[in-house]
């Protein structure tokens, strides 16, 4: 008996053990989870004085950068710990590592307390230092063409002063200033009446077209042509116009390859009708009205082209570049076939190519628009080789809502045949908007080249992924934001890419039949660093009007209407970006 | 061979020393049970704060504007969680960086109040 006690004992005693040591590791694990939390939360918070050290402080980044693959125990750190909660005994230490990337650095923060010890990492891009802007041009009949300018720094819409008619003679060959009656008997005001077709590069320009009819340009019989570049540096007060876009144009042959043809001055058939500019090279395209095909021409060094003209002094000043316009190779005809095989014609020239991007790199990405029921074609020009190559179709997504109410991606048993903008981010991704024929919701979707050089004809190789939805909103014409979460934005119509590689998606215009005016917002979303909705919105344009001053040809008047500008088209985006100055900024703002 | 019966003090001393174990398991069993509870609390009281501070942190994340605006709330209860309660204090320590202090609040087992308390510091990348 005394045996089997001692036995049953001895088993109680190593259940006991079991029971009690799971209780103690109970416990443990209870301080553990309160100081864990505590530890990872001061590693993020070393993390991020890391960064604002490294973004603010001069000279931090340098003396505290360590070479990838450094080991961190003890960290690498080139200077004392930073004391990161004075009231409890933790240290916190951050430094930077660099990766084989130039342009990305992982960012380290690390915090040891009571034992613990975690190391947070946020992976983070050299971007450079950059005041973006957005710029929306309008035609407001009645008035002068208006462009308004929003400052991203400031967060305000300002209007640039109108353009003045600035045209260039063939004899000599120079600038000079239209000032034609127009109206006809109410004096001569020396400004464009019509432009469209919105540009900025990365160095502070903004471009546009201006256009005149033939006959506006009746008294000056040695014209160049119609239509002329003009440009407005940033913070400047002057117009400029650039060197005229050469009349000549690719024309299709039944026998051969097509070949530059030369057009009259005064032939409306030849309009510029695309561009994208980049600090260093400006490139536009010039379409046949009567053909479709379009003649894209590149101009090296744009900013310093052409002349300038100040309209408080009435003068122009020729600029110092000497650079003619060259014609880049012509854009092969392609077509979707049922099968989804891409036929190319490469000796016939697209017609149709209706957008236009540029990356840092001067590579461009182009549309080739195709009839109804048709497949649209992306194609791409890559600068390296000079030669054209393409893009596979985006896949079959469109937006939807759950159960939930929350938006989702669904694949669609259709192909995506309307593309209608096409837009490059600084890292050189492609983005462009499906329109689904019959329904109202465009999808938008980024496409991420995998870096390699296609051959000519061959297609580019990369993925392609879905950027989230964007809630539905307007603003009315007194500037109130109207929003419904439930529903998406129907329509994208413009699109573009700021200097900080800031998306930009204008809506097409709501009807708003209280108002019975067109409403319309700007959504702004990071390509960098995304988010699960495009749902930041630009503050409404004040809108201005600008009408000139029939006293005096070089006067104008610029009146804020009291209302929300509602009618502009068009949009470009771009900023003046540091040569010298960089910020480093994580790949997720906030690394939790 | 006839077998012996257990004498009656036998049967005592065995009983004492069985009673004795099996009141040293159920002690065990009482203090494990408290044990497991305290920290299925104290987990809770961790994971509802890494909640609060994501959202907080998912709220500065919207623009330099909201950055701007503090995020601080009095003591309050939790919706998902009513015994909890939480204080958030947050201030501006530069202009693109803030210092959030989170606070929560609970009882324990034995029904003493307690709080636990967390802050972490935010840098604002977005270039407005």
């Amino acid at each position: 008996m005394l045996f089997t006690c001692l036995f049953v004992v001895l088993c109680l005693y190593a259940v006991c053990s079991v029971i009690f040591a799971n209780s103690q590791l109970d416990l443990r694990m209870q301080v553990f989870s309160e100081k864990q939390t505590q530890t990872e939360l001061l590693a993020q918070a070393a993390l991020n004085r890391c960064l604002r050290e490294a973004n603010e402080t001069a000279g931090w980044e340098t003396s505290h950068t360590v070479a990838a693959g450094t080991a961190w125990d003890p960290p690498p750190y080139q200077a004392a710990p930073m004391v990161i909660d004075s009231a409890a005994p933790a240290q916190g230490y951050g430094w930077i590592e660099k990766t084989a990337d130039p342009n990305q650095v992982l960012v380290r923060g690390y915090c040891r307390l009571d034992g613990q010890c975690v190391l947070s990492s946020a992976t983070c891009l050299r971007r450079p230092q950059s005041n973006a802007q957005v710029y929306m041009p309008q035609n407001q009949p009645g008035h002068l063409p208006q462009v308004y300018q929003f400052d991203r720094g400031t967060s305000n819409w300002s209007a640039l002063p109108p353009v003045p008619s600035l045209l260039w003679r063939q004899t000599p060959p120079g600038p000079e200033v239209l000032r034609n009656s127009s109206p006809p008997g109410l004096g001569q005001p020396g400004f464009a009446q019509v432009a469209h077709f919105p540009l900025a590069d990365d160095a502070g320009n903004f471009y546009e077209t201006i256009y005149y009819s033939a006959a506006d340009l009746a008294s000056v019989a040695d014209a160049t042509r119609l239509d002329y570049l003009v440009r407005h540096p940033t913070g400047g007060s002057d117009w400029e116009i650039l060197p005229p876009v050469p009349l000549e144009g690719y024309v299709n042959s039944l026998s051969g390859t097509p070949t530059l043809v030369a057009t009259l001055s005064t032939d409306p058939d030849r309009q510029i009708c695309l561009g994208a500019a980049n600090k260093n090279q400006l490139i536009v395209g010039q379409r046949s009205q009567a053909s479709g095909v379009v003649t894209l021409y590149r101009l090296d060094d744009p900013t310093q082209q052409g002349a300038r003209y100040s309209l408080t002094a009435d003068s122009m000043t020729p600029l110092a570049g000497a650079t003619a316009w060259t014609a880049l190779p012509y854009c092969p005809e392609a077509n979707w076939t049922t099968s989804a095989t891409l036929t190319v014609q490469a000796n016939q020239a697209a017609s149709k190519l209706t957008s236009l991007s540029m990356d840092k790199a001067a590579n461009l990405y182009g549309l080739l628009d195709k009839p109804v029921n048709q497949q649209d074609v992306l194609v791409y020009y890559s600068a390296a080789t000079g030669q054209w190559s393409f893009l596979h179709s985006p896949p079959s997504f469109a937006y939807g809502y759950d159960t939930s109410d929350r938006w989702t991606v669904q694949r669609i048993p259709e192909v995506p045949e309307k593309l209608v903008e096409t837009a490059v981010d600084p890292d050189g991704n492609l983005y462009c908007v499906w329109r689904r024929t019959g329904f109202d919701i465009d999808s938008v979707f980024k496409f991420c080249p995998d870096g390699t050089t296609p051959a000519a004809g061959g297609f580019l190789a990369g993925t392609w992924k879905v950027l989230p939805a964007a809630p539905r909103s307007h603003y009315n014409r007194f500037g109130t934001l109207v929003q419904n979460p439930r529903a998406t934005c129907p329509q994208f119509n413009s699109m573009a890419i700021d200097s900080t590689g800031c998306l930009y998606l204008k809506c097409s215009p709501f009807i708003s039949y209280l108002t019975q005016s067109l409403d319309q917002v700007v959504y702004s979303w990071d390509c960098a660093t995304g988010g699960e909705k495009i749902d930041k919105i630009l503050p409404p344009i004040p809108e201005v009007i600008t009408d000139p001053d029939y006293s005096q040809p070089t006067l104008y008047k610029q009146v804020n209407s009291g209302l929300v500008n509602s009618g502009s088209l068009q949009l470009a985006a771009g900023g003046i970006q540091s040569t010298t100055q960089v910020r480093i900024v994580p790949v997720s703002y906030f690394s939790q | 061979m006839k077998r012996r019966a257990f004498t009656l003090a036998e049967s005592l001393v065995g009983m004492f020393i069985l009673a004795v174990a099996v009141l040293g398991v159920l002690a065990c069993l009482i203090f494990a049970q408290r044990a497991e509870r305290q920290a299925a609390n104290d987990y809770q009281v961790a994971a509802v704060a890494r909640g609060v501070m994501a959202e907080i942190l998912a709220n500065l994340r919207l623009s330099q504007q909201s950055f701007q605006v503090s995020q601080s709330c009095p003591r309050s209860p939790i919706v998902s969680h009513p015994e909890l309660e939480y204080q958030i204090d947050d201030s501006l320590v530069g202009p693109r960086s803030k210092k959030v202090h989170l606070v929560i609040y609970y009882k324990n087992q034995q029904g003493t109040p307690c709080q636990s308390a967390y802050w972490t510091e935010v840098y604002n990348a977005i270039q407005d």
